[in-house]
């Protein structure tokens, strides 16, 4: 268990985390979620000891972080990059070399990935004459190459192709097993179809925190989707508060009917506005995180 | 093996590997002994101004003949191309006027002085202290043999048992030198007092230049991010050190084998070199103190502009004392001297130089080594934490204020 606890960080005197916590558990998928410029990379990388907390501490395993931890961690950052004039051997080898990892199985593991995506013939390219697909796939494959039992991806599939981004979410996918995996993202949509637990923040501080289906869940008592016989931009809505429509589709809206009388409205404008189906919907991450952070605000 | 050391050991691999790594063994210390003896040259090309020359006529003949027909060439502008002294009016031995004569060259009296003897040939000698102009050389050379036709007498209807006697009367000149024997020994001996400073300044600026720019690539590519999730910045800072001090080991190596080459083939004499252990001491010294400034001081930087602006400014502190080299080795132990040898950022390179000049008592050598050692310690305190916060930062230069709040960290 990976237990981050009352974390605060300033810079000089900005204060960029406000006394979070958070607990990860094996096995499952934690998405540190937010805005840019929420706090996810700082959290990462104080997760990772690349910056010290101002406060708070971080357990594993009931234990204070120690020089171990360095090699039992895969990272994947957000501004991604590799020696440019480096061949991809050397550079996968002396990465896991870097987190403990001796030379021979380094060089074994290195020929393993390299043929499981299809990189092999590109052995002894140097990373600048690789496409920016396959240079993706290298620093993918540098940051779970040593087989880290916690892997931290930031933004993992930003800038990746469609392709590049099946690829991955399989083997993350794969991987999730028997490692804590921590993906902090500001995609909601890619968050709520990955991750099993998310953390949202918002200017260092914590919105929410848990399981993803219990909040969404615990959310969505008022969200209902309304569908019309007719095209959403052929109907006047007008009769509708527009602040609680959450979502327009081509013939449906999402709509919070927290303030609103609903069985008044469907008998007043149901034939009127020809709707077609009624129904109690979950709200998605990101209507979820709109509504918590103006909640907030 | 420990990560400071695979650090080390990538930082040395692929710096070995680059192309220009090549270039800067070889190529730049001959450029930069090139540009240090052209101005030499260039000198005596340009010397266009009378020139005072020493004679000493041992025959008693020829000295004023040669005289009036050395001062009958021109300069350009019209003014003669020599004045002449003679310097044989006292009866002195031939070995106490050239003692003489040698001291009127060497304080820049005369620019060289001409020998005429006849032991039984005629025989005349030019002797200076530096590589003089061959043109003047030739002017000198066709002067005494118009002086020496005039003396014996022959000149209008010239039979051959005549041409026979003039032939051997027309010397051909002979070139010495004062502290050398020969052209190559005034170059091998201006290459050796210059040799340490010049490798010292070749593998500082190009292995810095090539640090700074490698540390600024691993900062703007965010490969430092990934470094730092896998070793605490100290390891990474003891990394490149190592990395960087194997790279200028593996330097001098090579240059040490090429010297020992150079000295087998008798084109480099060790022996010339004066203070050969204190100079490379200091050569070792100074290597990595202007690397830990480099350290420093290239985790501010972000761009290669900027790291060239820093390569230009570290350079201005080792290329100071070669523009003030001349009056360096000519009073070696002046108040300028010795206050730029006390100097942290110019000491190294001024003792190099001065070490080929005098003799530092050991008091000397041992105080200025421990005023280097201690800056060369605040050197290391300051760059690593520089180096501890710089290494993360991108984007805008950090301002003064930033850095000193950086240094004040704990």
């Amino acid at each position: 268990m990976l237990e981050i606890r009352n974390i605060s960080k300033y810079f000089n005197a900005n204060l960029v985390l406000d006394d979070i916590s958070f607990t990860i558990n094996k096995g499952r998928i934690f998405g540190i979620i937010g805005p840019n410029g929420a706090g996810k990379t700082t959290t990462l990388r104080i997760l990772l000891k690349i910056l010290t907390q101002s406060s708070g501490e971080i357990l594993f395993n009931n234990s204070t972080l120690d020089q171990q931890f360095f090699n039992i961690t895969g990272y994947l950052p957000e501004e991604r990059g590799l020696y440019p004039k480096s061949s991809v051997t050397n550079i996968l080898i002396y990465l896991a070399q870097l987190k403990g990892m001796k030379y021979s199985e380094a060089s074994k593991k290195t020929k393993y990935w390299l043929n499981k995506l299809n990189l092999e013939e590109y052995a002894k390219y140097n990373i600048e004459e690789l496409s920016k697909g396959n240079q993706q796939k290298v620093q993918f494959i540098s940051a779970i190459l040593h087989e880290p039992q916690i892997l931290i991806l930031d933004e993992p599939f930003s800038g990746f192709d469609p392709v590049n981004q099946s690829i991955f979410r399989e083997i993350i996918e794969e991987l999730k097993n028997d490692r804590y995996i921590i993906l902090s993202t500001h995609l909601m949509d890619l968050a709520e179809s990955l991750c099993d637990d998310i953390f949202l923040i918002n200017n260092g501080k914590k919105i929410i925190s848990g399981e993803l289906k219990s909040i969404l869940q615990a959310e969505n008592r008022n969200i209902y989707k309304i569908s019309f016989q007719k095209n959403v931009d052929e109907i006047d809505l007008t009769v509708l508060n527009q602040s609680n429509i959450l979502e327009k589709n081509s013939n449906s809206i999402q709509i919070d009917i927290s303030d609103i009388n609903i069985s008044g409205f469907l008998d007043k404008y149901s034939e009127k506005l020809k709707i077609t189906e009624f129904k109690k919907v979950s709200p998605s991450l990101h209507q979820l995180f709109i509504s918590l952070v103006e909640k907030k605000d | 093996m420990s990560k400071s050391l695979i650090i080390a050991r990538w930082e040395f691999i692929e710096r070995i590997k680059n192309k220009s790594f090549i270039i800067s063994m070889i190529l730049l210390p001959l450029l930069l002994i090139g540009f240090s003896l052209l101005p030499t040259f260039l000198l005596n090309k340009g010397n266009d101004f009378p020139l005072p020359l020493g004679i000493i006529d041992l025959t008693k003949k020829y000295h004023k003949e040669f005289s009036n027909q050395v001062v009958q060439n021109y300069l350009p502008d019209g003014q003669p191309a020599f004045f002449t002294f003679n310097l044989a009016t006292k009866t002195m031995e031939k070995s106490a006027l050239m003692k003489f004569a040698d001291k009127q060259v060497l304080s820049d009296g005369i620019v060289g002085y001409v020998i005429i003897e006849e032991n039984p040939d005629l025989k005349i000698s030019f002797r200076t202290k530096e590589i003089f102009n061959p043109d003047k050389l030739n002017i000198i050379e066709n002067s005494f043999n118009k002086a020496s036709i005039i003396v014996n007498g022959i000149e209008g209807n010239i039979s051959p048992d005549k041409i026979q006697l003039i032939k051997s009367k027309i010397a051909k000149i002979e070139k010495s030198y004062i502290d050398a024997k020969d052209e190559t020994d005034i170059i091998k001996s201006f290459i050796n007092s210059y040799l340490f400073i010049i490798l010292l300044i070749t593998m500082i600026l190009f292995s810095g230049g090539m640090f700074v720019r490698s540390l600024v690539q691993e900062k703007s590519n965010r490969i430092i991010e990934l470094i730092l999730s896998s070793c605490t910045s100290k390891e990474l800072l003891l990394g490149k050190v190592l990395g960087l001090s194997f790279f200028g080991l593996f330097q001098l190596i090579i240059w040490m084998i090429i010297g020992i080459v150079l000295h087998k083939t008798n084109s480099l004499d060790f022996e010339l070199i004066k203070n050969l252990h204190y100079q490379i001491l200091f050569f070792i010294i100074g290597y990595v103190f202007y690397s830990s400034i480099f350290i420093g001081l290239g985790s501010i930087v972000n761009t290669d502009h900027e790291a060239q602006q820093l390569t230009g400014f570290i350079s201005i502190f080792l290329i100071f004392p070669i523009i003030l080299a001349v009056e360096i080795i000519r009073a070696p132990n002046s108040i300028l001297s010795l206050f730029l040898s006390y100097f942290p950022l110019t000491s190294v390179p001024v003792m190099l130089l001065r070490l080929n000049s005098t003799d530092p008592t050991l008091l000397e050598v041992v105080s200025i080594i421990l005023v280097l050692l201690f800056s060369l310690y605040i050197i290391i305190f300051i760059s690593s934490k520089l180096f501890r916060i710089g290494i993360l930062r991108s984007g805008k230069k950090p301002s003064v204020k930033e850095i000193i709040s950086w240094i004040k960290l704990k």
